[in-house]
């Protein structure tokens, strides 16, 4: 599913600074924990996954297609990845139904996977909040006005709505205590249940998380450390 | 998108004093045309001595200068009965009051004399003159001199306020307080003729003659037939061309005031460039959180460049509701005290059109932020934010 080649990058403004994975493949339907220190690189491995940075050298394939290279679009990644971010990153003014659906808007092939079961876009909404138990009420609220717990739920459904292939996670239980850590976790965990089998990779520096994951590896200054099952 | 509702209300504000300021001085800019141009109306010809166009025309209309020449009464007496002739107004100017300058006329005057577009003259109290020493005051000699209806006033000879010899004998009496026009009708003190020629003595002269004609296509001929016919050297003139020539006079004038309306425009650019440029990089983590969700760059800019656009659309619409309050309600009172006056205190259409320019503004100005954001959102990968 996601197969990265020969891979070296830095930042311009910070050169001393680099990342280089000669091999890392994984399989769809895995679920990755990608550990490491702060400041080891994880967000950037994640960001080359996403297509969001160019590798210095080498290749990055998601589903055959290569988002490293420069035929690759925005609109790739809006029809096949879904991403949590660290803070969760909603759109503060827009209700919560409208943020569940706000990829269905900026991808046709997922409004049409969405319309191919017979629901529509505001039905398919509340089919993840009813999994992801967001109450009915709460449903056309301002997301400004949700809990911590009920945000991280938010972030889920919009980064699940219309089943991309991957779904990218960046340390999203990094501010959240244990309690909340585990309730994510758990949330993450029963949206990969059932039929739709993402290929997930998480981004985190807590390693008590193994237990949510099939796979997992680390990354330290850079470097790729071994990937294996649990 | 949104904006945040502090940098909302500051953007609508901006934007709203900015159109507010280029319709304003633009209504003024046009008003002060208008009012030149159309300080006479539903006159057909002027009629006067032989002298330049423009001269005849500041004496008569704007009471300006001296005349170099009258008319015999008698002469006047024929232009009147001519076929095409509908109507002729005498007039006889030379006196003055306190600096106001004095017209001697008839009645007929006061229906017939017209001003902007076809206004006729009306009365704030009083009535017309009816014996030869009733006298009508334009609106700011009464204002001015503190006149009321009933209140006697000694006319001086010529125009001078330092005139020593005063009309001590005759004594004039005020009938009737004409309204405000914005011409020189309000500062102008009427009297009858026969008054005028009480105080002047010899054959009755006139100054000039406002006339009208039963049909305008006639204009050109009469004129023809004025200035070759009989034996006294007249011309006569068409009001609205007169006006209008002399106008291009004042046209350095006029080109400075439409360059100050454009120096406003321009500065009114550079708080919407600011505002608009602060607001759109406030939307930084917004754009960030697009486009890691796969929004294309042209589907970002065109969110940031339609929503300046609204949003600078409804500033425009506020500052022209905005204009519309303060000419309305300050308008009369500023064209009262230093006579700036304002064409059509209502908006229009056109305004709204002529103030669009400020909505391209803030859509292009936009437009340079928003492709900052797109660069910088592909920079920051998924931690952007």
């Amino acid at each position: 599913m996601i197969h990265i080649q020969d891979l070296t990058f830095s930042y311009k403004k910070d050169p001393a600074f680099s990342i280089a994975i000669s091999h890392w493949q994984i399989q769809p339907g895995d679920r990755v924990l990608l550990q490491g220190p702060s400041g080891s690189g994880k967000s950037t491995v994640l960001s080359l996954i996403a297509g969001l940075a160019k590798p210095e050298s080498g290749d990055v394939t998601v589903g055959g297609h290569e988002v490293s290279g420069p035929g690759h679009s925005d609109q790739w990644r809006a029809d096949h990845m879904g991403i949590v971010f660290q803070l969760f990153n909603l759109i503060e003014y827009l209700n919560v139904l409208d943020n569940i659906t706000l990829p269905l808007q900026l991808s046709k092939l997922r409004r049409a996977q969405v319309q191919a079961t017979g629901a529509t876009p505001l039905a398919m909404a509340h089919h993840w909040c009813d999994q992801l138990g967001i109450p009915p009420g709460l449903r056309t609220q301002c997301v400004g006005c949700l809990s911590v717990g009920q945000r991280q739920r938010v972030a889920i459904a919009r980064a699940f709505i219309g089943e991309p292939a991957v779904v990218l996670a960046d340390e999203p239980t990094s501010a959240l205590d244990l309690a909340n850590t585990d309730r994510f976790m758990d949330t993450l965990e029963s949206a990969c249940q059932g039929a739709y089998q993402p290929t997930v990779v998480f981004v985190s520096h807590d390693s008590g998380l193994d237990r949510y994951f099939t796979h997992t590896t680390t990354l330290n200054a850079g470097v790729l450390g071994g990937y294996g099952v649990i | 998108m949104r904006y945040n509702p502090v940098v909302f209300s500051v953007l609508i504000g901006v934007i709203g004093i900015s159109t507010c300021l280029w319709v304003g001085a633009q209504k003024v800019a046009d008003g002060a045309k208008h009012r030149f141009t159309h300080s006479v109306s539903g006159v057909d010809l002027i009629v006067g001595p032989r002298a330049s166009e423009s001269q005849l025309l500041l004496h008569t209309v704007f009471r300006y200068g001296q005349a170099t020449a009258t008319v015999s009464a008698s002469r006047l007496d024929v232009i009147a009965k001519g076929s095409s002739v509908a109507w002729l107004v005498p007039i006889v100017l030379g006196d003055s009051y306190r600096g106001h300058p004095v017209m001697g006329t008839t009645p007929a005057y006061f229906d017939r004399y017209q001003y902007g577009n076809q206004q006729a003259l009306t009365w704030q109290s009083g009535r017309v003159i009816q014996a030869p020493m009733d006298t009508v005051l334009g609106a700011n000699v009464a204002d001015r001199q503190g006149l009321r209806l009933g209140d006697p006033l000694v006319i001086a000879h010529g125009m001078s306020t330092r005139s020593q010899a005063h009309h001590h004998d005759h004594d004039f009496r005020v009938v009737g307080i004409l309204n405000p026009t914005g011409t020189p009708v309000d500062d102008t003190v009427y009297t009858s003729l026969a008054a005028m020629d009480a105080v002047h003595g010899g054959a009755p002269t006139r100054t000039a003659a406002f006339v009208g004609l039963h049909k305008k296509g006639h204009t050109f001929r009469v004129q023809r037939q004025i200035l070759q016919g009989g034996p006294e050297p007249l011309m006569a003139i068409v009001p609205g061309i007169a006006l209008h020539k002399l106008w291009q006079l004042f046209r350095p004038m006029h080109q400075a005031v439409a360059w100050i309306t454009y120096l406003i425009g321009g500065l009114a650019v550079v708080p919407l460039v600011v505002v608009i440029g602060l607001s759109v990089q406030t939307r930084r983590k917004e754009v960030a959180v697009l486009r890691a969700l796969g929004a294309r760059p042209w589907q970002v800019a065109a969110l940031l460049i339609i929503e300046a656009g609204c949003v600078s659309a409804a500033g425009v619409g506020v500052g022209l509701v905005g204009w519309l309050l303060v000419a309305s309600s300050l308008g009369p009172v500023i064209d009262g005290m230093v006579g700036l006056p304002i064409m059509g205190v209502g908006v229009s259409i056109l305004d709204g059109i002529s103030a669009s320019w400020l909505v391209l503004v803030a859509m292009v100005v936009s437009g340079f932020p928003a492709i900052q954001l797109y660069r910088h959102a592909a920079q920051s990968g998924v931690q952007s934010v």
